[in-house]
Formats: structure tokens, sequence, C-alpha cells
């Protein structure tokens, strides 16, 4: 096999960041090459420089062993690269078609060619399996839903190196066959895929080879028959990680918290019921779409509710008020954390203390010392990798962004914690460590609800589990009951057997 | 941030210097109390619309919120005149003078006929047979006798004449202060609630606020100019003058020196001699009294900055500036937050207007406060506020206004003609942001060219 795209020794850096530090590697035509590695190892910076999106400090990118060069992503994307990134970037308010073709539309003496551009999009929607109108506004999908339209906008550059970038992370179980399978037929079509996910066991199926970057540099690589678990982990993380989901049964309390036929705007029209209990953690499992998320907004208050009770040790508060849900004892690390969970241009400090600011101020006023040394306590406790406590949050791997988010709850000491896809994004060390978190504030009693599209996760974490299907749960699973086949069927719209 | 006021502060300096280079009379202290005064006056809209900017809102309607204000002010003084069928006999006539230095008439007359307050008018037949009209400027009672000296400088009154007394009514100044400032708040309620709770743009709301208020002023004044007339000279007189003084260094080298430490005389072109033959010297500081707007904005300035770097709700207002669902999420009621910054922002216009008026002494309906909305969003821009929302400083908003009132009196002062002033003005704030911006990122160029050498 010819060697499509050589990489030679990049290197880059941000402020208070070295991304890389002298990396390379070889993409072969035809295959898919799995890069993986923590947050923080350099993977979507590299990515970024392939597509385009930012120049590197130093090193050579070689296309048919021809020096290239990108100053944009127009230029990356002309020479055959594509690339799907984990923060997506669709147009909420333009029509899948417009998104797809967006700097490319079909046109006829300057007048966009609508239809023939709907028909096109219409075939790569096709493709990806997403079975949707052209004409739906990006917006109005879900996360998941979205990453599909990404997906089908590369298929129509043609690309010849396609990059993914934790492309199942919002994809349910049957959602990430269909992507398998279609990046099967590309690799056979003679396709390049470069594959990142946090996610061996996909990357195990996958991949015809594994590069591992560590701390932004080479840590080593494998070819197919090497692939295996505990072989990415060491290289990934430099040491041999055992009891990877720290699960442990607590002694249950009270019930905590007690949702009673909830209806949701939007996508949970059933009403929803169900409880948990002090120190015990829930999950909810279910395809994209289910109204996992829909149910956890509006136990928050940021969505409406349009009928239910929910109580929180007994005292009931009111929905649709934020603040009246968090004075009650809840707390929500939400799924899109640049956008619902941080304020990224703001300092790791000022979003550590934005929540419980309220408690340590008198009169309105704030106190600056109080709210430093409970920052300064979070991120020591939670190790969260930052220069200073005024470094701008946006700097920060996913994974220590993610930190930030926790840190902020459990500085206002939640009663009930709602985690929407607590992982998602983030690197194997800090998932452990995420883990270990949970695990020790259910041990202090706190009621854990989290929802999770990895089945891994759901039955590694999980004491029992709720599953969701079409705005409806449609079963609840006991821990002796949990199984990968148990949770697809209720997630598909199955009855639970008795 | 601090870099960031720094860099105004230079400007502000550049522009000050430069002009004093070519002008030196521009740094006299009238001027330089002048520069005070109108950066005070308009520094109130500057800071009002830094909170809305913060939100990542936008207030359109200030100007024609000051002109409403300054209206309704003056029609709710409703200052007239109420004439009585009082006759009141003149008992003698004398010389006095009035508090500027001016000769005025004084006449003596019985308290037990009337009992006069400032501003009342005296209508009589003068010695020459005219029908005069004489204001009261003061009344002193002695002796079982009321002395009053009118305001109008030769006045011919003879003894036994009588006079017909009219009496000056207007509602008191706090209560219409009150309501004006009521009125101001009310409209900013409504633009916040528009905006939170109906989800329209501030941009459309306030620019039809803009044409609805500066319209509700025109009916309102039936299209007249409005003034205070002669009235409320207490008031005015404490708002056009001084409060405490600050040292100011090297101002008066400039202006009275020339650019040198001895007084220079500019029309011999050479310096001042005293009685020996020696140059007169000037001490570096020069103590400049500080006018009273400048002293409000100074209590103002440091309120607001008190509250948004040391209260919740400024920490609050940053936040949900920065990224409003992220707030939400964090619990913030963001609603009320952004209604309470429109309300600020325009109680700061209200404000303004009647200070304005104070200043001024009139209003005019179609023109008094037009376009000083576009200042107050130049300043703020120019003091660090983002129209993204989520950065602001009070500091540099404070200095912004200086800038842009320093470019106005600077043009005046290089005599440059009317017609380039929006230019100039135009094109310097057009530098200054573009300077910004480059200067961030020569600044995060080197931070990462630091960070790979040592990294």
């Amino acid at each position: 096999m010819a060697v499509r795209l050589k990489i030679h020794e990049i290197t880059k850096s941000f402020p208070g960041v070295k991304a890389l530090r002298g990396v390379s590697m070889d993409v072969m035509e035809g295959e898919v090459l799995a890069v993986i590695g923590e947050n923080g190892a350099g993977k979507s910076t590299l990515m970024k420089i392939l597509a385009g999106v930012q120049p590197p400090d130093t090193g050579e990118l070689r296309w048919q062993d021809k020096p290239v060069s990108f100053s944009n992503t127009a230029e990356s994307q002309a020479c055959g690269i594509s690339l799907i990134h984990q923060e997506l970037n669709l147009a909420g308010n333009l029509s899948l078609a417009a998104n797809i073709f967006l700097g490319r539309e079909p046109h006829r003496f300057g007048w966009i060619d609508e239809r023939a551009m709907h028909k096109e999009a219409a075939k790569y929607l096709e493709q990806v399996g997403l079975n949707v109108s052209t004409k739906t506004l990006a917006g109005e999908l879900s996360i998941g839903q979205q990453q599909q339209v990404e997906i089908a906008k590369a298929l129509s550059c043609d690309a010849k190196v396609l990059i993914m970038d934790e492309p199942t992370s919002s994809l349910s179980s049957g959602e990430a066959e269909k992507l398998f399978r279609l990046i099967v037929q590309l690799r056979d079509r003679g396709v390049s895929v470069v594959y990142i996910s946090h996610r061996l066991g996909e990357v195990a199926r996958l991949a015809d080879r594994v590069e591992v970057l560590r701390d932004g540099a080479n840590a080593g690589r494998l070819n197919k028959q090497e692939i295996n678990h505990q072989a990415m982990v060491r290289l990934m993380v430099g040491r041999e990680l055992s009891q990877y989901f720290p699960h442990q049964a607590h002694p249950l309390r009270e019930v905590r918290l007690k949702v009673e036929n909830l209806v949701v705007a939007g996508r949970v029209s059933h009403p929803v019921s169900f409880e948990v209990r002090g120190g015990e953690i829930v999950g909810m499992a279910g395809l994209v779409g289910a109204g996992r998320t829909e149910v956890l907004e509006a136990l928050l208050g940021v969505r409406t509710a349009l009928a239910g009770k929910v109580t929180v040790d007994g005292k009931t508060y009111n929905l649709g008020n934020p603040k009246a849900a968090i004075q009650a004892g809840l707390a929500l690390v939400p799924e899109d954390r640049r956008h619902q969970g941080l304020m990224t241009p703001m300092s790791v400090e000022e979003n550590l203390v934005v929540v419980s600011s309220d408690q340590r101020s008198r009169l309105g006023w704030l106190d600056r010392r109080g709210d430093r040394a409970a920052a300064q306590s979070q991120v020591e406790g939670l190790k969260i990798k930052t220069p200073h406590l005024q470094q701008t949050a946006a700097f920060l791997s996913g994974g220590n962004q993610q930190k930030i988010v926790f840190g902020k709850w459990i500085l206002n000491k939640p009663k009930v914690l709602l985690l929407d896809e607590p992982t998602r994004g983030v690197d194997i060390g800090a998932k452990q460590e995420i883990y270990s978190l949970m695990e020790k504030l259910a041990s202090e009693g706190v009621a854990i609800l989290f929802v999770s599209s990895e089945m891994e996760e759901v039955l590694g974490m999980a004491d029992h589990a709720l599953v969701m299907h079409e705005g409806r749960i449609t079963g609840e699973l006991s821990r002796s009951q949990l199984s990968e086949e148990a949770i697809m069927e209720l997630a598909v719209g199955g009855v639970a057997a008795h | 941030m601090n870099l960031k006021n720094v860099g105004i502060f230079l400007l502000l300096a550049i522009i000050l210097l430069f002009t004093a280079w070519k002008n030196p009379a521009f740094l006299a202290d009238r001027n330089v109390q002048s520069l005070v005064r109108w950066t005070s006056l308009f520094g109130f809209c500057s800071i009002g619309v830094a909170f809305v900017i913060i939100t990542g809102g936008i207030d359109l309607s200030i100007g024609s919120l000051v002109g409403l204000s300054g209206c309704i002010l003056v029609l709710m003084l409703n200052q007239h005149y109420e004439p009585t069928d009082i006759q009141v006999g003149v008992v003698a006539v004398q010389k006095s003078t009035l508090r500027e230095g001016r000769e005025a008439v004084q006449v003596v007359i019985d308290p037990k006929e009337a009992v006069p307050k400032v501003d009342d008018t005296f209508r009589f037949q003068d010695m020459r047979g005219r029908e005069v009209v004489g204001t009261v400027y003061a009344t002193e009672m002695s002796n079982d006798q009321m002395f009053v000296t009118f305001r109008e400088p030769s006045l011919q009154v003879a003894p036994q004449t009588k006079m017909k007394w009219a009496k000056f009514v207007h509602r008191p100044l706090p209560l219409v202060i009150a309501a004006v400032m009521g009125i101001s708040m009310l409209i900013g309620l409504v633009h916040g609630l528009l905006i939170t709770k109906l989800r329209l743009q501030p941009f459309v709301v306030t620019l039809c606020g803009l044409l609805i208020y500066r319209g509700m002023a025109r009916v309102l004044s039936k299209d007249q100019p409005l003034g205070l007339g002669n009235t409320l000279d207490g008031v005015k007189q404490w708002f056009r003058g001084n409060g405490f003084s600050i040292p100011v260094p090297g101002v008066r080298w400039i202006s009275e020196g020339n650019w040198t430490p001895y007084v220079w005389d500019y029309s011999a072109k050479a310096y001042e001699r005293d009685a020996d033959g020696r140059a007169i010297a000037l001490d570096f500081w020069q103590w400049i009294a500080i006018p009273i707007p400048g002293i409000l904005l100074l209590i103002l300035a440091v309120v607001a900055w008190l509250l948004l770097t040391r209260t919740l709700f400024g920490r609050y207002l940053l936040a949900l500036g920065n990224n409003q669902q992220a707030a939400k999420f964090s619990g913030i009621r963001t609603d009320r937050m952004v209604i309470a910054a429109y309300v600020i922002c325009s109680a700061m216009a209200g404000l303004s207007g009647i200070l304005f008026t104070f200043d001024l002494n009139s209003v005019e309906p179609s023109s008094t406060g037009n376009v000083y909305e576009l200042y107050a969003i130049a300043a703020a821009v120019l003091g660090g506020c983002s129209l993204r929302g989520g950065t602001g400083s009070i500091v540099g908003v404070v200095v912004g206004t200086a800038v842009m009132r320093a470019l106005y009196l600077s043009i005046e002062a290089l005599s440059i003609p009317k017609p380039y002033e929006f230019v100039i003005i135009g094109l310097a704030l057009l530098l200054a942001v573009l300077a910004d911006e480059v200067v961030l990122r020569l600044v995060q160029a080197n931070k990462m060219r630091a960070q790979a050498k040592t990294g």
C-alpha cells in the first residue's frame, strides 16, 4: 500500500500549552488508521493542522510524496482531506442541504440550484443512514443527528482522507453500527479513514493500524495483530490501568429524588416517573433522541415541563426555575459543556465559583478570598491541570474542562447530581477520575442519575438502569439484569421481560 | 484588561498633548475644567450603556431619552406666574449689589402688605411713565421692613409707587426629579421586559425607543424649546460651580508658560518679567478645582465599579454576557439581570438629561441629546466593552468618554472647520479600535513565542 499522506515532525504551541512536540506518522491509502491518546495528547490539534484550520509551527506534510501546506480549510478540502469535528460545526439556521453544500453550492449563472442541491444532499444523507428531510434546519436536530450530517458533508466533498474526531460520541449503538459499515465501505473503496476515539472497543474492531500519542509526542504504534485493549491503554497512559470501573455497592438510603408523571415539552410526551435513592447511581440509557437529556433539563428547569411533580428529600420545588431547582439541591453537568457547562472565555476560578458564590456572599457582596480558596480546593481535589487559577477555561483540555463543571457543582454540595454524557470527549485518565468521583459522591449519600450512550459505562457504573425510548421509560433493569442485549431491546421499544 | 486601560489613557494623553503643542492655551485651567465638566455630563450615559453592552445588548434610545427627560423636567416643574390683585406700596428706594458684582435696585416695602419670594415679579409704572416688570432677586427682613432686591439693573422706581405682585410658582424640585427618574426607569423596565420576555432584539426595541421618545419630547413641548429661565438659581449656581481641588501636573507650564517653567507673554512673544526684571516661575503641580459634575461622576463611577467587580450582581452580569445559556444552567436569573441592566441604562440617561438641562439652562426637544447614544457606545467600546458582551471596565469607559470629549475640544482649539468634526472623530475611533486589536494579537503572539521557547 502506498503512503497517501506523510506527517513529519509537526510542532504546535498555544498560550499556556505545548500541544505537539514533533509528531510523525504515515496515512496509507485504503486503511483505517486509529489515532488514540489521552486528551491533551494532541490528537485534535494534529487533525486541525491536517484540515488547514491552523498552520503548524514547524514540520512538514507530504501528499503523495509532494510537500503541501494549507492556509485554510478550503485548500485542505481541495487536496482531499475532510475533517469531521468533535465539536460540531453546522449552521443551525440553515437547512441540511445548505449545510452539506456550504461554500460549494451547485449554481447556474449565480443562482443556487436548490433542486439539485437537495437531491444530491438526500443521496448523502441516505448513505449515512439519516432519515430526515433535507429541508430540515440543522439546529432542529439532536447532536447525534448533526454528527451524521457532518459525515454526509464530508462524503460529498469526495474526501480521500476522512478524519473523524470522536464520531460515535453521540451516536447510539444502532447508528454506530451503520457508521462502521460505512467506514469499511469507504476503506475498501481506497479512502483513508483516520479515526480518533476514546472507545477502544471500536478501535480494536475497526482499525488496521493504531498510532498512539501521549503529551504531544508519538508514544508508539500497533499493527493489526498487536491491537488489543491492554496494549493500547499501556501506550496511552504509560502505565497499567486496572479496575476500570470503580464500582461498589453502597448501602441504599432513603429516596432523594422522586419524579412523578413528568411531561416535558418536545420529546417526552408520556409521563415519566422514577426514584433515585441516596448513594445510588442510576444510569439512563437509550437511543439518541429518546428524551433523556430533555428529562434532565426539565428537572433543572431550563426546559419547560408541561406537567409533573418533583421532590428532593421530600420537598417539592417549582419546575421551570433553575434557581429553585439548585436551591432544592439539584445539579446538572450538561451534555454540551462548551455552550451549556462553562463560560469559556472566563477564568478557571470564575467558572468554578459561579454557582456557589451566592452562599459565600454577604448582602450581594462577593467574598473574593473565599471564592479563591474554594476554587483552589477544587483544582487540587479534582487534579485539574491548569497553570494557574486565572487561566482562561477555553485553553484547557476537554477532560479538565469537564472537571471544572463537576467542581462547580461540588462546591454547592448537591443532594442530587444529574450527569448528561459525563465522559464524552474525555480521555482515559480523566474518565477514571470522573468515575471515582461519582463513586465518592455516591458513598457520601448523593443520588446520582447519569445519561450515557456508552454501553460499557452504563454496565460498569450503574446500580440500576432506566431505559428510554421515544419519550417514555420502557423499562427498569436492576444490576443483575443489566446486559447489553437487555438494554438494547428496551431502547428500541421492546417491553422488559419480567 | 489593565493593559487596555493603559492604552486608552495613553491615547487621551496623546490627544491632549498634541493639541497643546499646537495651541498651548488649550490646557488652561478653564479648558481643563471644561473637559472634566463635559466628560462628566456624558459620562453618566456611557456608564449606563456599559451595563447593557456587558449583557451583549445595546441601547440606541439614550440620546432621545436625554432630550425627553429634559423636557419632562421643565414641563413638570410647571413654572408659571400667578398674578394677584395685591398692590404693594414702595416705602423707599436704594442701591444694592448682586452677587456677581453688578449694581442693582432695592426697594423697601411693608411686609404686612406682601411677603414676596425670589423669582416673584412686580409690575409698576416707572418714573418715565412706562409699564415695567421687576423680578425679585433677593429678599431680606429687618426692623419690621422688607428689603427686596430686583434683578434688573436700571429700574427707575419712585417711592410711593404702587406695584402689582405676581407670584412665581413651581413644583418642588426634588419631586420633579424623582418623577423624571421614575419615568426613565420605567422606560428601562419596558425595554428589559420586551427583550427578555418577548425575546425582541435590543437593537430593534431601542431603535423604536429612539424614535418614540424623540417624538414624545416634541409632542409634549409642542416642538418649542423649553427653558428654566432665571429660576432655580441656587441649584444651577451650585451645579455650575466647583468642588474640591486636586493637584494636576504640568498643565500650567504648558498653558501659561508655553511649555516652559516660566510665565510667557503670548502677545509680546517673550517671558513676562516682574518688577525686578526676573522671569516668573510656575509651579509644576497646580491645584485645579474639579467642577461639581465631575464629583458626581466620580461618585457614580466608584459605585458602578464596586457593583461590577465586587458584587454577585456584577459577577453574574459578566457571566451572562459571556454565555447566557451556561449562565442559566448555573442557576443565574438571567432575565432579571438583563432587565436590571436596561433599567440602569435608562435611569442614567434620564439623570443625564436632568443635568444637561441644569447646565445648559434649556432643552431643545428636537435636538437635545441627538446622537448621544453613539458617543456613549463609542466611549464604552474604547473603554474595553466588547459589543459581544461579557467584558467591561468602568475606568476604561470613563477614560473613553474623556477621549471623545477631548477630541471635540481639540478640534475646536485647533480651529479645524466644523465639517471635519465627524470625519476626524470617526477615524480616530476606528484607529483606536484597530490599534486595540493589533496590540492584542501582538501580545498573544509574543506569549506563544515565549511558551514555545520554554515548553
